[in-house]
């Protein structure tokens, strides 16, 4: 075993996933512990352009046809060989469904250890992981063998994961993955949106804690009062109350408003990933120890269904 | 009548030799993140919008 960190670089139709920079900046922290590089994996096809902004100390680039999107069977078969024959420290995947889909599988072929949701690793090498969503902590130490991490965002920022200086890249042959039993045949697209919610400068935001489908008309009174439009965390949109184009979260759409007003969410990590971006955030949330206190600048316990139509009350007042 | 088999398993026959070791569990520190407002609903209500003005959205 040596004592580099592995970055798994996340990517999707040619752009970084904000949470791979989460990744690098962890890594920084855990390679000066253990005395190693941090080293960014990267697999595609003619994607070598994507490691430009990488925060790293070298990048492997691993190019294949079959590697220009993601499979879960070609991504096992490349890193199993990989990590079996480098022996890194440790190897970080994203927490999302690419990540703990090969990370989890790896594990158990490779008979390694691994940790999920990790959020930060401290100057002596400790892990802080999450569990219960966020809502509880666990600190440990980590295994003396090679260990798998998937990463949860919110302990770094992306920007400390990135650098305008191009880091140096070495090119490894791909292994022979004409044997895949999964291969992508198709990209679709989303359907087109009525509001594209990743360009709107104010949202207001639900989750589990609007309840039913007619409480949606409290938030939707707010967004008309404060100007802004509403969208919604995933429990919200499986319940077809809301359409898939007002998603926020991993499976949905990243979103960069000036302000973002989260109203009942408790914020999952898949949706936490997505609002990072955000100015500023307040949340709503009757449970003090929801994670999406964590990340809020401003925040209230009080319950939504008596302050939102107060609030809504009183902007329209105001005005 | 009941025909399933309860079977024990010895516990000692995992191997969790190897996997990381939790030294301590704790809540998430949130006060020092959030700025939590407090007071009732109305008061709430008044300083989100004097947030809102000050953020440029109002």
């Amino acid at each position: 075993m040596n004592q580099d960190i592995f970055v798994i670089i996340e990517h999707l139709r040619g752009q970084v996933a904000d949470i791979s920079f989460v990744m690098l900046a962890a890594a920084r922290g855990l390679a000066q512990w253990s005395g190693g590089k941090v080293i960014a994996v990267l697999l595609g096809h003619n994607a070598d352009g994507l490691s430009g902004n990488l925060n790293c100390d070298q990048v492997l680039y691993l190019d294949h046809p079959l590697l220009a999107d993601f499979t879960s069977d070609a991504y096992q078969k490349v890193l199993f060989g990989l990590i079996g024959e480098k022996q890194p420290r440790a190897v970080l995947f994203g927490h999302t469904t690419i990540g703990a889909d090969v990370a989890s599988i790896l594990s158990a072929r490779l008979d390694l250890p691994m940790i999920s949701s990790g959020r930060t690793f401290a100057s002596d090498g400790k892990f802080t992981c999450q569990i219960c969503g966020g809502k509880i902590m666990a600190e440990g130490e980590l295994p003396g063998s090679t260990v798998l991490v998937t990463m949860v965002p919110g302990g770094y920022k992306p920007e400390q994961g990135q650098s305008a200086q191009n880091p140096q890249v070495l090119s490894l042959p791909a292994p022979i993955l004409e044997d895949l039993k999964v291969v992508l045949k198709q990209y679709i697209e989303p359907e087109v949106a009525d509001i594209d919610i990743s360009r709107e400068p104010l949202l207001i935001s639900v989750g589990r804690g609007i309840q039913t489908q007619d409480n949606i008309s409290i938030a939707e009174e707010l967004a008309e009062a404060l100007g802004g439009v509403v969208s919604a965390s995933r429990p919200v949109i499986d319940q077809g109350w809301l359409p898939t184009s007002r998603l926020v979260g991993k499976s949905g759409k990243a979103v960069k408003p000036k302000v973002y007003l989260a109203v009942g969410i408790s914020g999952a990590p898949e949706h936490v990933e997505a609002i990072t971006g955000s100015e500023t955030i307040i949340a709503i949330n009757t449970d003090i120890n929801a994670p999406i206190f964590n990340l809020a600048k401003y925040g209230t316990t009080a319950d939504l269904f008596d302050l939102v139509p107060v609030l809504t009350q009183k902007i329209r007042d105001a005005k | 009548m009941k025909t399933t088999t309860i079977d024990e398993l010895d516990v000692e026959a995992l191997n969790l030799s190897g996997g990381p070791t939790v030294s301590r569990m704790f809540l998430p520190e949130t006060s020092e993140k959030a700025t939590l407002i407090s007071g009732t609903e109305a008061e709430i209500a008044d300083r989100l919008i004097e947030i809102f003005k000050e953020l440029g959205v109002l």
